[in-house]
């Protein structure tokens, strides 16, 4: 008699077509005389079958989003540049303006191989994190398995809608976010934007029941040089309060969809929130440079507020312009103490 | 829709694993289903997933031959995604429809059998049981089954110190799977 292990490998080489003819025919007399394993048997078929379809079909699924965001870049284009299918000089002048817009588009923020060795995202990296930080990390991962990385990410509808940053979920089989008060819950990308280093999260568990109104709003203009501003986040496992200053309107190599603040980040800070004095988001910490210990990189509000518009066509757009922002009435720790919900740990498997 | 002047291109096309094939549906189909979804309450990401969802359904039945059209792809995947749609609209109490009914190019009769995915509750509880087995397991299902990796590679990612360690892990996990799966 077979231990469970072969029995199941054999089964599973007969689903698959596998199984040499005479082991075959030994396996189904078997199964005429066992109605047991009969039963075990096409249980296992059901699963294998099940495993397979799944397979075929996220196979192609992955074959269509890849189609959905080269027909979304090819959409775009057409949009800006309002182009006219018909007529071959319209074409050779769209063909002429990409490759001028092309370059354009590249310097807002594409890093070259140099320049990117001084940026660095700010996502947590276990491998990283192990060698630095070995000891005291060790047990939190052993227990979370096979989390790859965590970042933070905030609130930005109370139905569960959440902004955090795409180079923190690019690579996610799946994401969890948590925090104290909505504990973990499962949550599933809506839209993304990797230029600008932007996801849109939304919480998927039928369980939540909202975040209430949210405390904050979103700043509708730019913040100036040297306004004071504070973060929260998650570089550990409970939540860490971060302050410092605008330190350039422009971001990484004059960027100028992102701010460079002068304020301390980890590893994990990645996503978080960047509100000022008042409490009006003014932005989304995404990077740190490399060298300059304490120098931040973060994407404006107003470019967040224009990808949910543009990814989302009419249905949040106002989510954050409606909330009234009375936070100037509560000192720092209160605060901080109704923010918290909002704030949420991005875990990422 | 260059190459594919009818309908029966198109299917020849998928039966013989032509990569435009795909393409050119997309291109040709999903900018109205994103119309009718948006102008019914949805976003544009929930247009996406009905839309991929019901090309996944067309294209498996195109496969297995299973196809029994009446009507043409445009007005097929258009109440595919419509149904789907409406279902999901049903369920979350937000039914409200605008629709342009010149949309569709011809008579469609409401008939079942177009929309029946043999595999959805089978597919759906699968999902389920492979959730609720918690980690590593599900990962290391899916990465085998799913992702296709192999034992060597598992090992590796899983962290378990040969193939053949991976592989009893994965028995066991598949042994776990088939009691949730098959627990009611």
């Amino acid at each position: 008699m077979k231990s469970e292990q072969q029995k199941i490998e054999w089964m599973e080489l007969y689903w698959q077509d596998n199984l040499p003819a005479e082991e075959k025919q030994q396996l189904e007399e078997e199964l005429k005389r066992n109605p047991d394993l009969k039963r075990e048997f096409d249980e296992y078929g059901k699963i294998f079958r099940s495993l397979d379809v799944l397979r075929q079909r996220s196979a192609l699924k992955a074959k269509l989003q890849a189609l959905h965001i080269q027909q979304k870049q090819a959409q775009r284009w057409r949009k800006l540049f309002k182009f006219n299918p018909s007529g071959i000089a319209a074409a050779a002048a769209v063909a002429l303006i990409i490759s001028i817009s092309g370059v354009l588009y590249l310097s807002v923020k594409d890093f070259g191989k140099e320049d990117r060795a001084f940026y660095k995202e700010l996502k947590r990296d276990i491998d990283q994190i192990k060698q630095s930080q070995k000891v005291l990390w060790k047990e939190v991962y052993q227990k979370n398995g096979q989390e790859k990385n965590s970042g933070t990410g905030f609130a930005v509808s109370s139905s569960g809608h959440i902004i955090t940053s795409y180079h923190l979920i690019k690579d996610a089989e799946s994401i969890m976010v948590y925090n104290q008060e909505i504990k973990s819950r499962k949550a599933k990308l809506l839209a993304f934007d990797p230029i600008g280093d932007i996801a849109l999260l939304s919480i998927e568990d039928t369980s939540f029941t909202g975040f209430g109104t949210l405390p904050y709003k979103m700043a509708s203009t730019p913040r100036l040089l040297g306004e004071k501003l504070f973060t929260l986040g998650y570089p550990k496992e409970d939540i860490v309060y971060n302050e410092g200053y605008i330190s350039s309107v422009t971001g990484y190599n004059n960027d100028s969809v992102s701010y460079q603040v002068s304020i301390p980040v980890n590893p994990g800070n990645s996503g978080g929130p960047l509100l000022d004095a008042q409490g009006n988001l003014i932005g989304m910490i995404n990077g740190k440079h490399k060298e300059a210990e304490g120098t931040a990189f973060a994407v404006k509000a107003g470019y967040i507020r224009q990808f949910y518009v543009e990814k989302l066509n009419d249905s949040l757009q106002h989510v954050l312009k409606k909330t009234k922002s009375n936070q100037v009435l509560y000192s720092r720790p209160e605060q901080l103490q109704r923010l918290r919900k909002f704030v949420v740990e991005v875990r990422v498997y | 829709m260059g190459k594919y002047q009818q309908d029966t291109d198109w299917i020849l096309a998928i039966r013989q694993d032509d990569p435009e094939a795909l393409e050119s549906l997309y291109k040709a189909y999903f900018p109205m289903i994103l119309r009718f979804i948006t102008q019914n309450s949805g976003l544009e990401s929930d247009a996406r997933d009905i839309f991929q969802e019901a090309v996944i359904l067309f294209y498996e039945k195109v496969k297995s031959d299973s196809l029994v059209l009446t009507c043409s792809i445009k007005t097929y995947l258009y109440a595919v995604c419509k149904k789907a749609w409406l279902k999901h609209l049903y369920k979350s109490h937000r039914y409200m429809l605008a629709v342009n009914e010149t949309e569709f190019d011809e008579q469609v009769e409401p008939e079942e059998f177009w929309f029946s995915d043999e595999w959805g509750q089978s597919l759906e509880k699968l999902q389920e049981s492979l959730l609720s087995l918690g980690e590593p397991c599900r990962g290391l299902l899916v990465d085998f089954y799913v992702g296709q990796l192999n034992m060597q590679e598992l090992s590796v990612k899983y962290h378990y110190t040969n193939a053949d360690n991976a592989k009893n892990q994965k028995y066991k996990c598949l042994q776990r799977l088939k009691k949730i799966f098959f627990k009611e």
